[in-house]
C-alpha cells in the first residue's frame, strides 16, 4: 500500500544542510499495524508527515497505493486527505469552537456528504466510542483521554484506509493509553484500517504487528 | 458548509468579546460616518438631477474682461432670456428666475416675511416641479399671480384651499395664488418656495416708468435655456457671440469692458454657483469630505486586519487541522472571508443605528434635513449594504489569504510563530492609522485657528454691537430722519446712519468710476456706498487722509467722494486729496473731488481681498439703518428699545434686524461645517485607531504572557515590563507623526491658499496634534501593559 524508495529529507541550515532522513526504504502493506520508535529528534514525525503527504521528501520516490506521490497535483492530494488518510495528533488538535459532534462531522463536510448520511455516520461513531453523552460539549470541557477519543473518531469517520498517529498517547496516563491502543487494535482488526503510529512506549508498540526503529534518520 | 462557517465564526466572535466589540464598534462608527458623508455628498452631486429635460437645460453665464482680467458670474440682464429665444432658433425655450430678497406677505391680519422670486411662465414646463393644484402651463402667465409650495400654503392658509387667495406683497400690490407646487426636494437650487410671475416684474417696472430693455443692468436674475437634443454647443457659442455683438458689445466697450455669454449645464450649477469658469469650485470641499470618509473606513478596516492576523497563532491550529482533513485553500479563504462579511454585516446594522443617532447633529451642521429611511433611499441603503460587504471582503481578504496559506506541518509541529513580514505589515497598518489620525487632528486645529482668526481679525470697522435694521417699506423710507432722531435720544444708542450697505452682507451697488478727464474705458469697477453724513462715525471707519463728510460744506452732498485705500491703489493716485473723479452708475453721473481716504475695511468674508470702494452722500435710496449700540448695558433691552421706536413710525412692515457680527459669521458656513466635521471625524478616527491599538495590546500581551512571566521571575519590575510592552507601539506613533507632519503641512497650506486673509501653519499645531496622539495612544496601551505587568508570574507560567 505504501512504498518508500531511497527517501531522504533535509533542511537547509546556514550554508549547509541538516539531513533528517537518510535513504529510507520502507514498505507497508494493506491492513498492517506498524509502530515507529526512536529517540527524540530522530525524524519520526518527519517520516510520518511525509507518509501523510504533508511534507515533500527531498529525494526518493513515494508510492501511495502504487501511485507516485510526487506526480500528484494539489487536488489529488486533497482528495487523499479527504478519503484515504486520517490523522491523530499528540496534542489532539480539536477545533476549540466546535462541539464534539461538529468536530467529528467536519471531515464529512469537506467530503460533501449529504446531511442525512452525515448524521447517521457521526451517530454511529459516537455510539461506538461511547461518547454520545458528550456530543454537545466543547473540547475544553473534556479530559485528555476523551479529547483523544474524539480525535480518533474524527480521524475515522470519513472511513480512511490508513491512520497516521503521532504519539497519540503521549499526553495520556497509562489507563487512557491502553483504551486508545485497544481501540486502534479493534480498528485494525475489525475495520481493516492500516495504522501507523509513532510511540515512545514499548508496551504500546507491541500492539502493532511490526516495530520500526529509527536512529539518526535511518531504519535500524 | 456556509452554515458551519457562520457557526464557527459566531463562536469565535463570542469567545473574543473585547476584540469583537472593538471590531464591530470600530467598523460601525466608520460606516456610520461614511453613510452620513455619502448622504451629504450624494445630495450635493445630485442637485436638480430630477428634471427629465435636464440634460438639455443650460444656465446662461457671463464674463467681463477688463484690463486683461476676466471675472465670471451667473447673472444675466433682463432682456437676455426673451431675446435669445426669439433670435436663436435652436433655443426652444428660455426661462428667467429672479431672486428679489425677502418680501412681506400679508393675508388678512397675518404677516409673513419670506423669500421672493419671479419666474417666466415656462418655468413649470422646463423644470420638473409637480403641481398639486393648478395648471402648470398658465400658472405664471398673468401679472400678479403666484405659485407657492404646500409648506407655504399650510403656513399661510392652514387647511383652506389656497387657490384664488389674494396676498398683499410688500404692501405694494395684490397677488393671486394660481397653483400649489409639491414641497421642494432637498437637492434643488432652481426651485423656490414662492414664485411670482415675471409678468409682475414687467408691470412694476412699467408702472415706475422704467424699461425692461436694460442691457447693462444686472440683478440677481438667472436665465435658463433649453436646447434640442444633440445641438452643437460649438455652434451655440458662435451664435451667442453674435448675440452679444448685436446687443451688448457697444455699451460694454464704452466702459472699456468685453462682455461675454456662456452656457453652463444644469448639472454643474450647484457645485459651480458662479459658472463653470469662476474659481469658486465647491467640488474641492466634496473631495475633502470623501477623503475623510475613506480615511475613517480605512482606519477601521486596518483594525480588523490587524486584530485578525494578530490572532493568527490561535487560528493556525484550526487551519492546519482543516487542511489535514482535506480542506482546500479556497474553502479556507471562503471561511475567513465569510467571517469578515458576517462581522461587517453586524457592523452595518449597528452603523445604521449610529447614523440615525447622529442624524440630528449632522442635520444641524449641514443645514439640511436628511432622512435615512425614506422611500427614495431604499436603493441607497442597498448600495450602502453592498459597500459594507465590499469593506468586509477587503478587510477580510488579507487575513484570509494569510491564514489560509499557513502550511499544516509548520503549524502542527508546534513551532509556529508570526513571521517577520507579518509583524512588518501590522506595524505599517498601525502607522498608517495614526498618520491619518494625526493629519485629521492637524487639519482640525488649522481650520479652527483660521476660523478664529477670521472672527477676531479687525475688519477696519467695529462690528460689535452694530445692528442693521432693514428699510423695506415706504413708511420707513419716508420717516427715516425722524426715526433716527428719536433713536439717538435712547440711552443705549450712540450713532445711527442710513445707507445702501449692510456690513456683513452686501455693499449697495457696483458701478464704474473713472478719473475725471480719462476716457470711460479706463474706469474701475467700484463698490459704491451711499449714505448720510454719519456713516464713518457709526461704523467706526478710520480716515487716513483728509476729512469726513460734513453738512457744513454745501458741496459735500453733491460733489465730494471719500475713497478707500484700495481705490487709491487701483487708480494709482499719488496725492489723492483734491483729485477729481467721476461716478458712472448708468442713469446719471456725478463728478467731484476726493475729500478723504478711508482705511480699507472688509464688508464681507475674509476669503476675498478688499476691493476698491467709494462713499458718497445722498438722501434717498437707502436700504439699511445701521445703529451703534453702547458697549455696556443690556443688549436685549437696547434692541427692544430700538424696536419700540421703530414701530412707532413703521407699522406696515415687521421689524427685521440682524447683528453685523452674526451676519459676518454666516459668511463662513462652508468653513464652519468643515471645522465641525473635521473636529468630530478626527476624534472618531483617533478613537477607532486607539480601539485597534487597545485590541492589539491585549493580543500581544497575551502572546507574551510566558515571556513576561519569565522576565518577572528573573527580576523585572512592573515599570520595566510596562515599558517593554509600550515602547514598540510608541515608536510606531512617532513614525506616524513624522509622516503626518509634512503631509498635513502640505495639505493645509494648499487649503489656506484660497483665502485672502489667512493664518500660517505653525509648528505648535503639529506639536499639539502629536502630543495629543501620543498621550491618547500611551494611555490606551498602558492600560493593558500595566495589567500584564501586574499579573502573578507563577499563574502565567503554569498555564503553559
Ligand atoms: N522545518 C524544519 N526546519 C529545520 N529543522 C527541522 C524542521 N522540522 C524538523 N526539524 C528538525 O528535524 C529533526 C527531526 O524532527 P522530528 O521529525 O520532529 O523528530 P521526532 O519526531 O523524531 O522527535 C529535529 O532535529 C528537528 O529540529
Ligand atoms: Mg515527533
Amino acid at each position: 500500500m505504501i512504498q518508500l524508495k531511497h527517501i531522504s529529507k533535509y533542511y537547509p541550515v546556514g550554508f549547509g544542510k541538516n539531513e533528517i532522513l537518510k535513504d529510507i526504504d520502507l514498505t507497508i502493506f494493506e491492513g498492517e499495524f506498524v509502530s515507529i520508535m526512536g529517540p527524540s529528534g530522530s525524524g519520526k514525525s518527519t517520516l510520518l508527515h511525509i507518509l501523510g503527504l504533508l511534507e515533500e521528501p527531498s529525494q526518493g520516490e513515494y508510492l501511495f497505493e502504487g501511485e507516485p506521490v510526487h506526480k500528484m497535483n494539489e487536488k489529488k492530494r486533497t482528495q487523499l486527505h479527504r478519503g484515504s488518510i486520517g490523522f491523530v495528533f499528540q496534542a489532539y488538535h480539536l477545533i476549540d469552537e466546535l462541539t464534539v459532534y461538529e468536530n467529528i462531522e467536519t471531515p464529512l463536510l469537506y467530503k460533501n456528504i449529504p446531511s442525512a448520511e452525515r448524521k447517521s455516520r457521526v451517530a454511529d461513531v459516537l455510539d461506538r466510542f461511547n461518547i454520545v453523552a458528550k456530543k454537545d460539549l466543547f473540547p475544553n470541557q473534556l479530559s485528555g483521554g476523551q479529547q483523544q477519543l474524539v480525535g480518533i473518531a474524527r480521524a475515522i469517520v470519513a472511513e480512511p484506509r490508513v491512520i497516521l498517529a503521532d504519539e497519540p498517547t503521549g499526553n495520556l496516563h497509562s489507563d487512557q493509553a491502553k483504551e486508545i491502543m485497544e481501540l486502534f487494535r479493534q480498528l485494525n482488526q475489525r475495520d481493516k484500517i492500516t495504522i501507523i503510529q509513532v510511540t515512545h512506549s514499548e508496551l504500546n508498540a507491541t500492539y502493532g504487528q511490526r516495530i520500526i526503529q529509527i536512529r539518526d534518520g535511518k531504519i535500524a | 458548509m456556509l452554515k458551519h462557517y457562520f457557526r464557527v465564526a459566531l463562536r469565535h466572535l463570542r469567545r473574543q468579546q473585547i476584540i469583537t466589540v472593538i471590531n464591530i464598534l470600530g467598523l460601525a462608527i466608520g460606516m456610520a460616518c461614511c453613510m452620513l458623508i455619502v448622504l451629504f455628498v450624494r445630495n450635493e452631486y445630485g442637485f436638480d438631477n430630477f428634471h427629465p429635460n435636464g440634460r438639455n437645460i443650460y444656465r446662461v453665464t457671463n464674463s467681463f474682461t477688463k484690463a486683461g482680467e476676466t471675472n465670471y458670474g451667473s447673472n444675466t440682464q433682463w432682456p437676455v432670456g426673451p431675446y435669445l429665444k426669439n433670435e436663436i432658433s435652436d433655443i426652444k425655450e428660455s426661462v428667467r428666475v429672479m431672486n428679489a430678497g425677502t418680501a412681506l406677505y400679508t393675508y388678512q391680519d397675518k404677516q409673513y416675511v419670506d423669500p421672493l422670486a419671479y419666474a417666466d411662465a415656462g418655468f413649470f414646463s422646463m423644470f420638473n416641479f409637480p403641481l398639486v393644484k393648478g395648471n402648470a402651463q398658465t400658472a405664471l402667465q398673468e401679472p400678479y399671480t403666484m405659485v407657492i409650495t404646500e409648506k407655504i400654503a399650510k403656513k399661510y392658509f392652514g387647511n383652506d384651499d389656497p387657490i384664488g387667495k389674494i396676498l398683499k406683497v410688500d404692501n405694494q400690490f395684490d397677488c393671486r395664488v394660481t397653483a400649489v407646487v409639491k414641497d421642494l426636494p432637498l437637492n434643488t437650487d432652481v426651485g423656490k418656495e414662492i414664485l411670482l410671475s415675471y409678468a409682475t416684474v414687467e408691470q412694476l417696472i412699467k408702472k415706475g416708468g422704467g424699461s425692461m430693455e436694460q442691457w447693462y443692468n444686472f440683478n440677481d436674475n438667472t436665465t435658463y435655456i433649453q436646447l434640442p437634443e444633440g445641438v452643437s454647443l460649438h455652434k451655440m457659442e458662435s451664435q451667442l457671440q453674435g448675440f452679444v455683438d448685436r446687443h451688448i458689445k457697444r455699451i460694454a466697450s464704452s466702459l472699456g469692458e468685453v462682455f461675454g455669454l456662456d452656457l453652463q449645464p444644469l448639472a454643474n450649477i450647484h457645485l459651480h454657483p458662479y459658472g463653470d469658469k469662476n474659481k469658486q469650485d465647491n467640488t474641492h470641499l466634496l473631495y475633502i469630505y470623501i477623503a475623510i470618509a475613506i480615511f475613517i473606513i480605512l482606519i477601521a478596516c486596518f483594525n480588523f486586519m490587524n486584530l485578525v492576523t494578530a490572532r493568527a497563532n490561535e487560528r493556525a491550529i484550526e487551519v492546519g487541522v482543516r487542511k489535514v482533513m482535506g480542506s482546500e485553500r479556497r474553502q479556507l479563504i471562503i471561511q475567513f472571508v465569510s467571517e469578515a462579511v458576517l462581522l461587517t454585516s453586524l457592523s452595518f446594522v449597528l452603523a445604521i443605528f449610529l447614523a440615525l443617532l447622529f442624524m440630528p447633529w449632522f442635520d444641524k451642521i449641514t443645514g439640511k434635513e436628511f432622512g435615512l429611511f425614506t422611500l427614495g433611499n431604499i436603493p441607497f441603503l442597498g448600495y450602502l449594504f453592498g459597500m459594507s460587504v465590499i469593506v468586509g471582503l477587503l478587510s477580510g481578504s488579507y487575513p484570509a489569504l494569510y491564514l489560509s496559506g499557513l502550511l499544516p506541518v509548520a503549524v502542527l509541529k508546534g513551532g509556529f510563530k508570526t513571521s517577520g513580514s507579518r509583524v512588518w505589515i501590522r506595524k505599517t497598518l498601525v502607522i498608517a492609522q495614526f498618520s491619518i489620525a494625526i493629519i485629521l487632528i492637524v487639519a482640525t486645529i488649522v481650520v479652527y485657528s483660521q476660523l478664529r482668526f477670521w472672527q477676531n481679525k479687525y475688519l477696519g470697522f467695529d462690528k460689535d454691537r452694530l445692528v442693521n435694521v432693514n428699510i423695506t417699506s415706504g413708511s420707513a423710507e419716508k420717516n427715516y430722519k425722524v426715526i433716527k432722531e428719536d433713536l439717538l435720544r435712547q440711552p443705549g444708542v450712540l450713532h445711527v446712519t442710513v445707507s445702501n450697505t449692510a456690513m456683513g452682507r452686501y455693499v449697495g451697488s457696483v458701478n464704474p468710476v473713472v478719473k475725471e478727464g480719462d476716457s470711460e474705458d479706463k474706469s474701475i469697477v467700484t463698490s459704491v456706498i451711499m449714505g448720510d453724513f454719519d456713516l464713518l462715525k457709526t461704523l467706526d471707519i478710520k480716515l487716513t487722509k483728509g476729512r469726513d463728510f460734513s453738512p457744513g460744506f454745501s458741496t459735500d452732498s453733491n460733489n465730494a467722494f471719500i475713497v478707500n485705500e484700495a481705490m487709491v491703489k487701483a487708480m494709482n493716485l499719488h496725492d489723492p486729496i483734491g483729485q477729481r473723479i467721476k461716478w458712472l452708475p448708468g442713469f446719471t453721473e456725478r463728478k467731484g473731488e476726493i475729500i478723504g481716504v478711508a482705511k480699507d475695511f472688509n464688508y464681507s468674508t475674509l476669503t476675498v481681498p478688499v476691493s476698491p470702494a467709494i462713499y458718497i452722500v445722498r438722501n434717498d435710496g437707502f436700504s439699511v439703518m445701521s445703529i451703534r449700540l453702547a458697549k455696556g448695558g443690556d443688549l436685549t433691552k437696547q434692541v427692544a428699545d430700538v424696536e419700540t421706536v421703530w414701530k412707532k413710525y413703521v407699522t406696515d412692515y415687521p421689524f427685521t434686524y440682524s447683528f453685523v457680527s452674526d451676519d459676518l459669521a454666516h459668511q463662513y458656513v462652508n468653513q464652519d461645517r468643515l471645522a465641525s466635521l473635521f473636529g468630530t471625524f478626527s476624534m472618531l478616527a483617533i478613537l477607532i485607531a486607539c480601539m485597534g491599538l487597545f485590541g492589539l495590546s491585549i493580543l500581544i500581551a497575551r502572546q507574551r504572557t510566558k515571556e513576561i512571566g519569565i522576565r518577572k521571575v528573573l527580576g523585572a519590575s512592573t515599570t520595566n515590563i510596562t515599558r517593554l510592552l509600550s515602547q514598540d507601539f510608541m515608536q510606531l506613533v512617532m513614525v506616524s507623526l513624522m509622516i503626518a507632519v509634512p503631509v498635513s503641512w502640505y495639505l493645509m497650506n494648499k487649503w489656506l491658499q484660497d483665502f485672502a486673509y489667512r493664518i500660517n501653519v505653525e509648528w505648535w499645531m503639529f506639536l499639539t496634534a502629536g502630543i495629543m496622539a501620543m498621550i491618547i495612544a500611551l494611555v490606551t496601551i498602558s492600560f493593558q501593559s500595566v495589567k500584564a505587568a501586574l499579573t502573578n508570574p507563577v499563574k502565567s507560567l503554569r498555564t503553559e
